[in-house]
């Protein structure tokens, strides 16, 4: 299945906008990794422990997690059956992909809607993690801009498959 | 109830039309709610448990233990597992063949993932299968079949994800899975002995090693072995939670790959990334199934339906054999992760309600959804062999898969019929 | 008419299966059917966001820990403070009043209309291998807390708090991961906690409490008639503190009990071990505590004198 290929200054900013994400989440899974070393390595090694190491680790997950969406968006590895899409003729295969982009478009805009809703909310009651006391406000908002760039991208992607049909095409 | 059940219907049909299975569990779950309770309300809802969910400490366990198995996978264990098994037995007829599955035991000891496990297999032992003339339907569902036990030796995604919506303790969990899992890899032995005594031309030989040699790649596996013995005896022990495991295994994995020279900073932050993508990939079905499991809650779809099961007063076992058929016929169809998260909200407090020991369940229902990753049409580890593997057909594939499927079937049969299998650990570590 | 209670802790937790449950029962009469409360079929929001599903409308009641939030409640956070009382039920007491005295305009609740605010029975020092018998015993010492207050006093004490989320408390005394934890004495049954706990540091006032709330969503309290009104406000505030104050006494009996049975060696901090200890907290406690509650225009001082009065008539 190809998809017509990205304007070229639009496909350099996702290109951009991709790379730096991946250098992010590498750097937060590799945060997760080293803070829960330390934490237990403290404990037992120093009498040590990191204070709220865990509640870190909690943030960086979170943050990961919407991190790999904009990343997903582009090649639509979100688990899914293929069961329908090898059947159909491949004009019918591009409006199916169109389709499934736009679909999961519209859930990641409600989702980032409702982020920013929950972000406005914890900042006017000023939430805080129960450890550490940091403000919750801006990691949902954070969480919220990344859902909203897969919305985005999602649909860019989206017309791809639709807006004239790329060289490539089966 | 009705709100459930319909909710049910059509979350299948836009599975069923290739719609990614997490978005489609999110709006199928907050739609059904929202008849319910209202939109407002419902939206909020999902909102709260999608926050809850990406941020919750006991899931932090699920990219680290993927980050072990990719660390490990780098570091080229699996070549040395498989090396050292094939030295021993893979001069025997379908010798390769056993040598597979039991590297892939080896492998599934140190990586939470099936599709790791049989990813990393496929790479490793296909081409020696090739070059010694293996049945290529044969050798891939050796391959198939033996990733399969990477969800259900510890470390494992699956009995985490178990244990978290079901709150069961993960150490018990994996230990619980450890002799099942070796009683699988017997099982598949079996299905390799029996395939190769039909059709010799199945599985020829390979070469016969000397003992130098066979000494030598043994001691080569010390690593894969150490690196577990450190994260299960810990978690045995006590030394630390299973939420710290993870990362000390990681840590462990991180430590190996340098030591073996095999990690470049700039592979290293690709495993990284490797394993940030799968993450997320878990996490969009893990929040869907989740928001889902709200709607499955307030329709309380739960209540009936123990409430309709204790009325038809049936054995405890025949029901636990419905679901296991229910979770047969599902695996043709859905992916494993995702069917487990969909279902265990509605069966586990019904076979809690019957006194089903839960531990022992999460077993089962790992090994049920270990099947349907080498079911047609729809068998993860099947799609996994064929992206490694692009000329292997998938209708050899499909046949080849047969007997390993069956001894599946026997293993669980097994399961069922002597919960002990499973208990028998866990019940030491008090 | 139908209501929903928020659930998140199990059934058989005394708080649900003494205090909740019965009280539905109660409303229930006293309504005459028309506030039919019954719990959700299972937790929908994680503990610490239970108020905003309250308000939010998703469920009509719920029950709700301060301390799980606490950028959101700064005057309501004052029954955390160290060495209040030894018993729930007059603390309980206390803190309604307190409530309705003082805090009430601070609207630290908004959406909900608040229906009690009461404390579990302010909690010991549990631990494993020794005893907590002298400041030495602290020093260095790795002590599970849950909330930032309870961890704050266990820096204050020359330990080393261990964070985590309270039910892990059973593991990470399993694991011997932490020498010691702050828990309340109703958890030493509710969280299994029996085979891990050796030894018990008690103090003539407690050393910190968890406190709760009771809430309700505030356009459905409107909407309620006045004599429904009268009648839930009849059942609820003082009535209800009291009942769930003296449900939690009697369960810590129970687990005081057991604690017997299971030969666990309990030390009464008194004389100089008990003034250190006190001189360690509460100072520094309290100062934080006021000038909390005075970024959100609360006389802290007045409050916290007056629930000590309140404390001490019910005790
Ligand atoms: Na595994
Ligand atoms: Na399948």
């Amino acid at each position: 299945m190809s998809a017509t290929p990205l304007p070229r200054r639009l496909s350099g900013a996702v290109f951009a906008l991709e790379w730096g994400l991946m250098r992010l989440v590498a750097l937060a899974l590799f945060a997760m990794m080293a803070l829960t070393f330390l934490d237990v390595s403290g404990r037992y090694l120093f009498n040590a422990p990191l204070g709220g190491a865990f509640e870190i680790t909690e943030l960086a997950l979170g943050f990961l997690v919407f991190a790999t969406f904009p990343i997903l968006a582009r090649d639509g590895r979100h688990i899914r059956l293929d069961l329908l899409s090898n059947r159909l003729p491949p004009r019918a295969q591009r409006w199916h992909e169109a389709a499934i982009r736009v679909f999961s478009g519209v859930v990641l805009a409600v989702i980032a809607w409702r982020l920013f809703k929950v972000a406005a909310f914890e900042a006017s009651v000023g939430y805080t993690t129960l450890t550490l006391g940091l403000q919750t406000w801006p990691f949902l908002a954070a969480m919220g801009v990344l859902a909203a760039l897969s919305a985005l991208l999602s649909v860019v992607f989206a017309a791809t498959f639709i807006l004239e049909p790329g060289e490539g095409a089966e | 109830m009705t709100a459930a059940l319909l909710g049910f219907g059509i979350l299948l049909i836009l599975l069923l039309a290739g719609f990614p299975v997490g978005f489609s569990m999110m709006a199928v779950g907050v739609a059904g709610t929202s008849a319910l309770i209202g939109l407002e309300p419902a939206l909020s809802i999902a909102a709260q448990t999608l926050v809850a969910t990406v941020q919750q400490y006991e899931l932090t366990v699920i990219p680290l233990f993927v980050l072990m198995g990719n660390l490990i996978a780098s570091a080229r264990l699996a070549d040395d597992l498989f090396g050292a098994a094939n030295a021993y037995i893979g001069h025997r007829r379908g010798g390769l063949a056993a040598a597979t599955i039991v590297a892939c035991t080896g492998f599934s000891a140190v990586s939470g993932s099936s599709l790791a496990t049989a990813a990393t297999m496929t790479r490793v032992a296909l081409p020696a299968m090739r070059k010694f003339r293996y049945d290529p339907g044969f050798a891939a569902g050796s391959i198939a079949a033996g990733g399969t036990l990477g969800i259900l030796i510890p470390p494992s995604a699956a009995l985490i994800l178990y244990g978290i919506i079901t709150s069961q303790s993960i150490e018990q969990l994996f230990l619980a899975g450890v002799l099942p899992g070796l009683l699988g890899m017997l099982c598949y032995l079996g299905a390799v002995w029996l395939v190769t005594r039909r059709n010799p031309g199945h599985g020829p030989s390979g070469d016969v090693v000397d003992r130098a040699e066979k000494r030598r790649r043994l001691v080569k596996v010390w690593p894969t072995i150490a690196l577990f013995t450190f994260v299960l005896g810990g978690l045995y022990v006590g030394a630390f939670a299973a939420t710290e495991a993870a990362g000390i295994g990681a840590a462990g994995a991180f430590v190996i790959a340098l030591a073996r020279r095999t990690l470049t900073v700039s592979g290293f932050v690709t495993v990284l990334i490797d394993s940030a993508r799968t993450t997320g990939v878990l996490f969009g079905v893990l929040i869907g199934a989740l928001i889902f499991a709200n709607l499955i809650n307030l329709g309380r779809l739960p209540d009936l339906l123990s409430d309709w099961i204790l009325s038809l007063d049936l054995q405890v076992m025949t029901v636990v054999c419905l679901i296991m058929l229910i979770y047969l016929l599902l695996g043709c169809l859905l992916e494993s992760i995702s069917m487990m998260l969909l279902t265990v909200p509605v069966f586990f407090p019904v076979v809690s309600a019957l006194g089903v020991d839960p531990i022992w369940f999460g077993i089962v229902v790992v090994v049920a959804i270990e099947i349907s990753l080498i079911t047609p049409p729809v068998g993860m580890n099947l799609f996994v062999l064929r992206a490694v593997a692009p000329d292997v057909a998938l209708s050899q594939v499909y046949r080849g898969v047969g007997p390993f499927v069956i001894a599946d079937l026997v293993r669980l049969i097994l399961l069922l019929a002597f919960p002990a299998i499973a208990l028998m650990l866990p019940a030491t570590m008090m | 008419e139908d209501y929903t209670f928020h659930r998140w802790l199990p059934d058989q937790h005394p708080v649900n299966a003494r205090t909740l449950m019965p009280w539905f029962d109660a409303v229930r009469e006293a309504t005459e059917g028309r506030v039919d409360i019954s719990y959700t079929a299972a937790s929908l929001v994680p503990p610490p966001r239970q108020i905003d599903a309250v308000a939010s409308g998703a469920v009509d009641f719920a029950l709700a820990v301060h301390g799980h939030t606490p950028g959101r409640f700064r005057a309501s956070l004052i029954g955390e403070l160290p060495f209040l009382a030894r018993d729930a039920e007059p603390l309980s007491v206390a803190l309604w009043r307190t409530h309705a005295e003082y805090f009430e305009e601070a609207n630290e609740y908004a959406g909900t209309k608040v229906l009690a605010v009461f404390a579990a029975r302010p909690g010991a020092v549990w631990s494993h291998s020794r005893a907590f018998a002298s400041m030495e015993d602290w020093d260095g010492a790795k002590v599970f807390c849950g909330v930032r207050n309870s961890c704050a006093l266990v820096e204050r004490l020359g330990a080393v708090p261990v964070q985590r989320p309270g039910p892990q408390v059973r593991e990470m005394l399993e694991k011997k991961i932490v020498d010691a934890a702050f828990i309340d004495h109703s958890s030493y049954k509710d969280f299994r906690l029996q085979p891990f706990v050796t030894n018990a540091t008690e103090t003539p006032r407690g050393i910190y409490a968890a406190t709760f709330y009771v809430v309700m969503n505030e356009d459905k309290w409107t909407a309620l008639s006045d004599a429904d009104k009268a009648a839930i406000e009849e059942l609820a505030g003082e009535s209800l503190a009291r009942t769930a104050g003296a449900n939690w006494d009697d369960e810590s009996r129970i687990a005081m009990e057991q604690m017997a049975e299971n030969d666990v060696a309990v030390v009464e901090a008194s004389g100089d071990y008990l003034a250190a200890m006190q001189e360690a907290v509460i100072a520094p406690s309290e100062a934080a505590y006021l000038e909390e509650a005075q970024t959100i225009g609360v006389d802290g001082a007045a409050a916290l004198s007056f629930l000590r009065a309140q404390i001490e008539e019910e005790g």
